[in-house]
């Protein structure tokens, strides 16, 4: 049995046990309207504009992966490299507890809603571009 | 007794908590989609805390601090990639996922590139997963009840595995839930106020002896209660008061340790006196303060590569959590791929915040506690420190409280995973309903008890810790690239799962049956997804480029369903 590619809406209340293909129904799309026409009519601009949204949000993805790679993934390499380091006390707690049991969460979460507010960024720019079309 | 009383109480409590709910459930289950996912539409903070109550496990309520403890501070990078795992799902996963609205991942496998014959691969490695995952908590509980009851091991194996089947069986999702949002601040408050106050108890954390280069030593005279006989190795020859079997001689009263190895029998006591250096059960490696504080991983590998065996757990731990089959379910509860975003960063600070927690149970037990390095019951570190440091009422309390929590973890945790488990065997490889559903559940837990039974000798972290290098080598490739590149087919995406999932497992198996102890093979088999996981996503991009026939031909409303905001999406779930 395979997927219809594109299921109609999941039934609702289905009491029969049967094979329910469970996708997304679209809670909270907005203002859909206008813009989801606007998208569909121009079809000939569908394929690039999302490629380059797409592309953009991997961009940003890729960045971040670099920036979480440079702050935390060099730590062990900078360690190994200058062993001292680990018999130093941090704010009265060893090293690797200060940086590895402390520090390290607040930068994760930094790191988190610093992508988040840029990929609804992208997203918004996406948006506007599409209603200027 | 009373300590064992008063935990026991706090255990059945939280069991019941949880049977109860999840019998709630029951009557709101009506439909395949509600029975499984609990509705839709979660807010953000309740979703996150739900999926880290269900993330935090047993490895980390009992496990970081006993590894910890055991290994050194190295392990820290356990903890840290079990939540930096969620920073990678967030960069590459959440809100496509989320978008595509597919609810597992053999779903997912299938809806993408559309073929069966990957969804039944996918499912097998689900099941694959979903069962290692259960033992460690099935261990957790079988070392809980050991500790706090003195029950025979088995005993915490079952009563877990049966309260959680027939929870499943019974109440499906719905009920599990509601509870798993409750749980993570149950959990929470059960590590918090216990270390905190022992923070306080101890006056601080903040001890030269820590990166000294000597052994743990007993700083007050200490008696070290033997549960499961042991042999341990004496660096430095002491005399204590013997109680019991040593040596295979029954010993009431002063004895001389000399320095090499020796067996004490379970029940035995042993009183150190005051300012001796700890032994160290024979399993365990000596380690001095300045080789226990080092930031890099050194578990037991003798002669073994830290570096390489640190990077190798950061691939296996930050890249594995994308792989959970059981967390994925949890981002299908979100309103959108927005709300998908922020309910991640949300568990990143709420992972956060738990982890600052176990460290101080295991600089502590260093401290305060060395009789642990004997006994070899390193994972025991969280239960039974409340007691040893506070021996009034007080300590049976907090005692009490960590047990609480500790089930809480086991409870969650496994019922997520069996969930997962029986809804791939009923949906995936059955196709059947709820009442299958309902079999599979008890299959799948009948199964998982028989396993977890088998699991005593290996660490909870080990255990956990491979299962993430199993997913990291195979699911995560499938979602990174079956989002983000355009040419995955489905031929490809099995060479990768197959060809990663079997080496990661294979490597795996070696290392439990005790293949490669030592140097590069003890590293690249003990912490393989180093090379495992690049690997398969080579194995799938050279699958992928050979077929490039195989391509959905929907590929473009395939992205436009991974990608696209909701605001530009018509009212139907397709875009047709």
């Amino acid at each position: 049995m395979t997927i219809p590619p594109h299921p109609p809406t999941p039934p609702p209340a289905q009491p029969a046990p049967q094979r329910v293909v469970i996708r997304s129904a679209d809670v909270g799309a907005r203002r859909v309207g206008v813009r989801g026409r606007a998208f569909d009519e121009r079809s000939e601009y569908r394929d690039v504009l999302l490629h380059s949204l797409i592309r953009a949000q991997f961009g940003l993805t890729l960045g971040f992966i670099a920036l979480t790679v440079g702050a935390l993934i060099s730590l062990p390499l900078v360690v190994s490299l200058m062993p001292w380091l680990a018999r130093k006390h941090v704010l009265g707690l060893p090293f690797s507890l200060a940086v590895l049991g402390v520090a390290v969460y607040p930068v994760l979460v930094l790191i988190g809603l610093a992508y988040t507010k840029l990929a609804e960024r992208t997203e918004r720019h996406f948006l506007d571009l599409v209603d200027k079309l | 007794m009373s300590g064992g009383s008063i935990a026991l109480i706090a255990v059945i409590v939280v069991t019941l908590i949880t049977m109860v709910v999840g019998a709630l459930g029951i009557r709101i289950a009506r439909t395949p989609d509600d029975f499984l996912v609990a509705a839709r539409a979660v807010p953000p903070l309740r979703n996150a805390a739900a999926i880290s109550g269900e993330y935090l496990s047993a490895a980390s309520f009992l496990g970081v601090a006993g590894l910890l403890l055991k290994d050194g501070l190295g392990m820290l990078w356990y903890p840290v990639g079990y939540a930096a795992g969620y920073l990678m799902l967030l960069l590459l996963v959440a809100a496509p996922l989320r978008r595509f609205g597919a609810y597992t991942i053999p779903d997912f496998a299938e809806g993408r590139l559309g073929a069966p014959r990957l969804r039944q691969v996918a499912t097998i490695f689900v099941l694959v997963i979903g069962w290692f995952y259960l033992l460690p908590q099935l261990k957790g509980a079988g070392l809980t009840l050991q500790v706090l009851l003195g029950t025979p091991y088995w005993v915490g194996v079952a009563v877990l595995a049966v309260v959680v089947t027939s929870n499943i069986a019974a109440g499906g999702m719905k009920g599990v839930t509601f509870v798993q949002a409750v749980q993570y601040w149950i959990k929470l408050m059960a590590i918090a106020t216990p270390a905190i106050v022992l923070i306080v108890v101890a006056g601080g954390l903040h001890r030269a002896e820590l990166t000294r280069p000597a052994p743990p030593v007993f700083n007050t005279a200490t008696t070290v209660k033997v549960q499961t006989s042991v042999t341990f190795v004496v660096d430095a020859p002491v005399i204590v008061q013997a109680h019991g079997g040593v040596d295979n001689v029954r010993v009431d009263g002063p004895l001389a340790l000399t320095a090499g190895t020796h067996r004490v029998d379970a029940g035995a006591d042993l009183v150190f006196p005051a300012g001796s250096p700890a032994p160290h059960a024979e399993s365990l490696r000596s380690q001095d303060g300045s080789s226990w504080v080092s930031p890099l991983v050194n578990a037991g590998h003798r002669g073994g590569h830290p570096l390489a065996a640190t990077y190798s757990l950061i691939v296996a731990t930050f890249l594995g959590t994308l792989g959970l089959p059981h967390i994925l379910v949890r981002f299908y509860t979100n309103r959108n791929g927005r709300a998908a975003r922020r309910t991640t960063v949300i568990v990143l600070g709420l992972l956060g915040v738990f982890y600052l927690f176990p460290a101080v149970f295991a600089v502590l037990g260093r401290l305060r506690d060395p009789g642990l390095y004997l006994t070899g019951q390193t994972d025991s570190v969280v239960l039974v420190l409340p007691h040893a440091l506070i021996t009034n009422v007080w300590g049976e309390i907090l005692g009490a409280l960590v047990a609480a929590g500790a089930f809480a973890a086991f409870l969650s945790t496994s019922s997520g995973l069996l969930v997962s488990v029986a809804g791939a065997m009923a949906h995936d490889l059955l196709r059947g309903g709820v009442r299958t559903f309902r079999r599979c559940a008890l299959l799948a837990g009948a199964i998982g008890l028989v396993a977890g039974l088998q699991v005593q000798r290996f660490d909870l972290n080990l255990l956990v810790g491979w299962c993430f290098a199993i997913a990291a080598s195979t699911f995560c490739p499938l979602l990174v690239l079956g989002i983000w590149w355009r040419s995955l087919t489905w031929v490809g995406a099995i060479a990768g799962l197959v060809l990663g999932g079997v080496t990661s497992s294979a490597a795996i198996i070696m290392t439990m049956v005790g293949v490669g102890n030592s140097g590069w093979p003890s590293v690249l088999l003990g912490q393989p997804a180093i090379w495992t996981v690049p690997l398969a996503f080579v194995a799938m991009i050279i699958g992928s480029r050979l077929t490039p026939t195989q391509i959905p031909a929907d590929l473009e409303s395939k992205l436009l369903q991974l990608h696209l905001p909701e605001a530009l999406r018509p009212m139907a779930p397709a875009t047709d």
